[in-house]
Formats: structure tokens, sequence, C-alpha cells
């Protein structure tokens, strides 16, 4: 019960807020428990495209973290081929339960922005990312074109 | 700062006595000479000292012409009423002495009763009341004041500010207020009450900013205030005695007649500590200063009774200067005002609770003492019992941004959580505790949860039952050979190493040493943490042994516990589905062949990129770990 009124507090404030980089979050009526939005990255070579992800908040929020996952695929050393990413501030060691849902997002489009090689999700990834940092962008680019969602436009 | 061109010039001697300290500690010879000096020659670079002066010019300005203490007595309780006229019309030195004893006797009682009213007060009011016990004893000595009747006016207003607002008897309180504004003009003139009223309305000033509900707490906001008022002065005194004839008046301050004064510095630091606003006084001062002059004057003009205190600072009619001070109170900490007791700082405003948004009163807010963060109690109870539940060997502060991250002490937690909760949180705490400590461990012995010390290489011995073991390996003490040749012995023929009497009951794990018992069943015994199968008596591994044929043979021989025919049939089943399964495959084989090149093309598409829609690939893979979460909750709501 706390958990969803938090959450609605929570939606509300970020739908007015209006995050750049988090838009056109949709929430289920019945289940606020599960958000789905697009994150809109600004640095490339992820700034082609908009990746959407849900968030999947336990009903023990806030005392349990989110989970969130990518429903677009992206070409990321931290994101992998199923969608799950390795975000520190979400992991249950580190949660703490005072972390709002729109630092979540800010801690997430950071990582998408700027990737973290030291700590991969795809070790293959990291690897390119950090040997032959043109080929990476050109393979990301590349993906972001052919998978990713179209940016909002305003 | 004294101008002689003022008529206040005449009444330098009506200031309180206490904010002429030197006078306290003059010989009786020379004292009037020195007074004289410190008069002549005022501190003179000091632009803030008119302070005192202002105050009463005002005062006694407006109180001259209506004294307010006669309204006051007249509303007074008869108790109050007696000793107020007993003050009044016993002006010899006799009855001042016994009007003081006894005050001095009632304040002690009251302050006595204070204590029981917080504990954070409780050193401040000991320091009161040996401070009140001196000084009436140098006032007795004295006798030319008229402190009692002071008192008990003060007091019975207060008693009946308090009264009037919350309907019930108001808990005795130390008389502070007097003390820091008393006013003990050697020559008993009018102005007596004035400096009262002042000290009454600056009481009064003070509590305003509290709840009602902070009441009962009031008297340490007086003495702030009370106090408040007096470092500065003396400071000042101390500093600008330079002059001329003031050296001398500055010897006899630093001589001891500021020891008094010195003391009852503490307070005012303590209280100002927590905020930076409030560490220098003067503005403070100068808005009290300020304030207590309209007050005076609506006194005059208005009512003889008191002032409905605690809605004064927030009333649309509030005087700006109050309300500015108010805001610059709240200027450093924004959502901290003044408090009463211990002089701290309570949060006022309602408090944004970080963990369900929502807003909180103050009195429903759990401040974490470590680092000063604030939530709300409701909130604070469902994480602290989430955090034990869960096992945490520590709660600390919920908010990430916190620096200090402080962990609430046990203390903290049993204000948050039931008894039942508490006992399990510690149980944990020293499970992690000896788990941690290389020196302690427990007693192996089941039932004896004994922390006992030990040491490598030495046996660790129990207190409780008296029993020796092995701390690395958690069994007997088995003397000079390593624990590992030690398992191996046991193994052999110790038979589990019975640790207990009744081993024929309780055997270990021949594999994870996890003590088990039989109460039951046959004898082929499998571990419930290790899945390990073996032979109840001898302990021998029947992990390949399908069939069974230990049973046959050997010391165990028709140890089983099973009649031959079941054993029979299990063997039957045994063959029988081995035999099912070989048979299954080999019909099954052809059509895995010919399914090869599909399965192998749905792989393809699986790790093909091309494959735009991810939802489909998720569902598949999904499955799996969202049973897993649901089970994990589901494990944990139980």
């Amino acid at each position: 019960m706390a958990a969803t009124r938090r959450l609605q507090k929570e939606l509300n404030d970020i739908r007015q807020s209006g995050l750049k980089s988090f838009r056109d979050i949709q929430v289920d009526e019945s289940n606020i428990l599960t958000w789905q939005g697009l994150i809109v990255p600004d640095n490339p070579p992820y700034n082609k495209g908009a990746f959407r992800i849900e968030i999947n908040f336990p009903a023990e929020y806030p005392f349990k973290p989110p989970k969130i996952s990518f429903k677009t695929k992206i070409y990321h050393p931290n994101i992998d081929e199923k969608g799950q990413v390795c975000l520190p501030i979400i992991s249950a060691e580190n949660w703490k339960p005072a972390t709002k849902t729109d630092q979540v997002i800010q801690a997430l489009v950071a990582l998408v922005n700027d990737p973290e090689p030291e700590h991969p999700l795809r070790a293959e990834l990291a690897e390119e990312y950090l040997k032959d940092r043109k080929k990476f962008s050109k393979n990301a680019e590349e993906f972001t074109k052919k998978h990713s969602e179209k940016r909002p436009s305003d | 700062m004294l101008r002689p061109e003022s008529p206040l010039a005449d009444h330098r001697s009506l200031l309180p006595r206490r904010l002429l300290p030197v006078k306290a500690q003059i010989a009786p010879a020379d004292k009037k000479k020195n007074r004289r000096s410190l008069e002549l020659n005022p501190p003179s670079d000091h632009p803030t000292y008119d302070y005192p002066k202002l105050l009463i010019s005002k005062t006694t300005d407006s109180l001259n012409t209506e004294c307010p203490r006669k309204h006051l007595n007249k509303q007074d309780s008869t108790d109050s009423l007696k000793r107020a006229l007993l003050a009044k019309e016993d002006k010899k030195l006799k009855d001042d002495k016994k009007v003081a004893k006894q005050d001095s006797s009632e304040s002690l009682k009251k302050a006595l009763l204070c204590k029981q009213d917080s504990n954070d007060s409780q050193k401040r009011v000991e320091v009161d009341v040996k401070w009140t016990l001196k000084e009436e004893k140098r006032e007795v000595k004295r006798g030319s004041d008229k402190k009692g009747l002071l008192e008990t006016d003060i007091d019975d207003t207060y008693k009946r500010i308090y009264e009037r607002r919350t309907g019930c008897a108001r808990p005795t309180l130390t008389p502070v207020a007097e003390k820091g504004v008393s006013a003990k003009s050697p020559n008993g003139s009018p102005i007596t009450p004035g400096v009262a009223a002042v000290a009454e309305g600056v009481v009064r000033w003070g509590s305003g900013l509290l709840s009602p509900k902070e009441e009962p707490r009031l008297r340490p906001a007086r003495s702030w205030y009370g106090y408040g008022t007096l470092p500065s002065d003396s400071d000042k005194m101390g500093a600008g005695a330079n002059g001329p004839g003031g050296r001398r008046a500055l010897e006899l301050i630093l001589s001891g007649g500021l020891k008094s004064l010195a003391r009852q510095n503490k307070p005012v630091r303590r209280a100002a500590s927590r905020d930076s606003v409030l560490t220098q006084p003067q503005p403070l001062l100068e808005g009290l200063r300020k304030c207590s002059t309209v007050l005076a004057l609506t006194d005059r003009e208005k009512v003889p009774e008191p002032i409905r205190a605690h809605n004064r600072l927030r009333a649309p009619s509030v005087c700006s200067r109050c309300s500015s001070l108010l805001s610059l109170a709240g200027a450093g900490g924004s959502r901290y005002s003044l408090d009463g007791a211990g002089g701290g700082f309570i949060p006022a405003a309602p408090i944004n609770c970080m963990l369900c948004l929502e807003d909180a009163t103050p009195d429903k807010v759990t401040v974490i003492a470590g680092c000063g963060c604030s939530f709300c109690t409701k909130c604070m109870k469902s994480y602290v019992e989430f955090e034990v539940c869960n096992g945490a060997y520590e709660v600390s502060c919920p908010d990430a941004r916190c620096s200090t991250s402080a962990a609430l002490s046990i203390d903290e937690i049993s204000k948050l959580v039931n008894s039942n909760l508490l006992e399990k949180h510690i149980k944990f705490r020293i499970n992690h505790e000896v788990a941690m400590d290389a020196m302690r461990a427990f007693c192996p012995r089941p039932g004896c949860d004994t922390i006992v010390q030990v040491r490598a290489a030495s046996p660790a011995h129990c207190p409780n039952c008296k029993h020796d073991f092995c701390s690395q390996c958690n069994q007997e003490w088995h003397g000079g050979i390593t624990c590992e040749a030690a398992a191996a012995s046991s193994s052999m023929g110790g038979a589990g190493a019975p640790l207990l009497a009744d081993s024929e009951l309780i055997k270990l794990c021949p594999m994870c040493r996890v003590p088990i018992e039989k109460d039951e069943g046959c004898a082929q015994m499998m571990c419930k943490r290790c899945k390990h199968v073996f032979c109840w008596y001898c302990l021998a591994s029947l992990d390949d042994d399908f069939l069974l044929r230990h049973y046959d043979k050997g010391p165990c021989k028709n140890k089983l516990g099973h009649s031959r025919a079941s054993v029979l049939w299990h063997r039957a089943q045994v063959v029988g589905i081995f035999a099912g399964f070989g048979l299954l495959l080999l019909v099954a084989s052809p059509l895995l062949l010919l399914a090869a090149p599909c399965i192998v093309c749905c792989k393809c598409r699986l790790c093909n990129p091309n494959t735009k829609n991810l939802e489909e690939v998720d569902e598949i893979e999904s499955i799996s770990p969202g049973r897993e979460e649901e089970d994990r909750t589901r494990y944990l709501a139980e």
C-alpha cells in the first residue's frame, strides 16, 4: 500500500518535472508497480534513437529496489542481450529506500551516455570499447539505427 | 554609553543587579566608590550596549504609569496573594528574609520536580538550583531586596498562563526568568515591577515560539532568553572598562565578580551551538529589546492580564520585528526553530519524509541521532522491521545522500520495533559478531548457545555444559592430531563422533556434519542439507548404491528395516525405470535426428541480431526468473 502511494507521488513528480531524457511514461492503471518509458540519451553513439525500458517495482518498495530492464536492444557494455542492466544504486546491497525513481533514471541515463567498461556485463563489448573506440562507435551507431525506437520530436 | 542628558542617567542604579555584576563582589567598605567609578566612566567602545538601558527606559516609562504587577496580583491565586501581600506589607529586613527563605525552598522543590519533566534540562536545573541557593544566601545576607515579591509574581503568572491554555495544573517550574532579568535595585524604587514586566514580556515572547504541546518544557526556553541577555552585557562591560577609571572595575570583574555570570554563559553557548545564526547573540538581543518594548507598551494600553503566549508570533497582529526575528532563527537551518528543552532545536515545520514523500508533523518524526536525518516514524518503523526481518546486521540511515549514513543504535531500534523483533535483531547481531570474531565461538552442543572464548590449538571449554571442543572443526577436543585426521578416525570407527550420550538417535552427517535425528524409517538416510545418502548404522555412503546391495552382506546385513519383498520390489522399480528411459531414448532417437535441424534453426534465430522483436525471446526466458522472484517474495512474506 505504501509502495503504491509513494509510486503515485513519484510518477506525478516525474511527469510534472518533464525529464528530457525519460519520456513517454506508460503505467497501467491497475498495476502501478510496472512502468515503461523511453530513455533518450544525448551522447553518441546512442543519440540517434530512443530505448524503451521497463521498471518493475517490488511490492516491498521502497525498502526493496526496483528492477530495470531494456525492452529495446542496445549495443552497450553494461547492458546485456536480454536487456538486463547492472546499475549499482539499485543493487540489493547498495539500495537505500530514500532514493527516488528519478534519481535511478538519471543514473541509468548517465550510464547509457557514458559506459563503464570497468564493470561490464558484456565483456567483449567492453573490450572493444576500450581498445577500438572507433569500431565500437560505428557498431553501436549501426545497431542503434537498426533497433532503437524513434526519438520523440519535441 | 550612558548619556548625561538622559533622564536615565540617574536611574543607572536601577539596572538589574545582574547587569552590574561588579557590585556583588565589592567589599562593603569601598563598595560605593567602586560603583561610582564604573558609572562615571562607563565603557566607551561598545555601540550595542544600550540594550539594558533602553529596555528599562521604555518599560519604566510605560510601567510606571500603570504597574502591571497590580493587575497580576489582583488575579493571583490566594496563595500568591498572601505571599505578595506579605512581601508588600513587611518591608522590614526580617520579613524579607523569611520570604526569601520561603522562596528559596520553594524554588528548590520546583526545580526538583522539574527534573522529572525533562531529562534534557536536568543538568541545567541542577545548576539552577545551586545558583538559586547561592543567590538566596547572598540575598539574605544583604537583606535589602524584594526578590521574593518578584519571584512569586512571575511564577504565578506563568502558572496562570499555563492553566488557562492547557486546562490543567501547570507542572512546577524553576524560577529562572527572574534570575536573568530580576531587578534588584538597591534603593527599592518602583523599578522592580517594571523590570519584572520586562522579564515577563521577554518570557512570553520566548514561549510564544513554542507550540502548546511544548509547554511543560517551556522553562529552558525562558532560561535561554534569561541567560541570553547576560553574557554580552558582561562581556561588553569587561571589554569597555578600559577607560581611565574603568580599570578598577575591570579588575573587580575579573577578580570574581563575573564568576557567576561566566557560569551562566554555558547554557547560551550550548543552545546556540547548533545554529550558526545564533552564535552571535547580538541580533537576537536587538530584536528582543524591540519586541519587549512593544509588549510593554501594549501592556499599558490594553490588558492587564497576561498575553496568550503561544500564538503571538504567528498571529497577524504580530510585531514585524518578532517575525523578522523568527525568520532570522529560521534562516540558517531553514526548517528549524527555537525549542525549549535543552535549549536545542527541533524540526518545527512539517517535514517531508523521504520514504513516503508525505509531510509529517514534528511529533510524528523520528530523528536518527547519529546523522540527524529525520523521517516519519511510520516509515522508519516499517524500514527497521524490513531490515531486521532480512537479517541486517545494522540498520543505517535510509538516505543514500546522507554522508554519515549512521547506523541506528539498539536504543533507537527498540523504540521502533516490538520486543520480539528486537530480540531477533540482537540474536542476529550476536551471531554475526561471533561468526566474524576468531576469538569467540558458540558451544557446538545442541541446546547450549553459550559463547565461548577460544584460542587456536587449545581446547575451548564451555563453562555451561563443562565440555571441551575444538574451535576449528566444532568437534570433541581431539588433542594433538589435526581436525582432518580426527574426522577421518571418527568416521572410520567412531560412527560420526558420538557427541552426545544418546548417539543412537542423533548422528552427524558424514559429509557436512550436520546433526541428524532418526525418529523413524529405514536405515537408508539422506541428509536434507547436502543430499548425501548414507547408511545410518555404519555411515557408509549409499550414493551409488541404487539397488541397496549394502544390506545384502557385511555388518549391516538385513538391518535396512524393510521386508525382503519390499526390497525386491524397490529393485524391480529401479531396474524398470532405467529400462524405460533407455527404451524411450531408443524410440525417440530417429525423431530427434529429424528435429535437429529445426532446433538448430531456432537457436540461430535467437542469436540472430536481425530479430527485431526482443519481447518474444524474453517471454521464453523470463519465465524462470519470474517464478524465482515470486518464490523469493513468497518466502520473504512467510
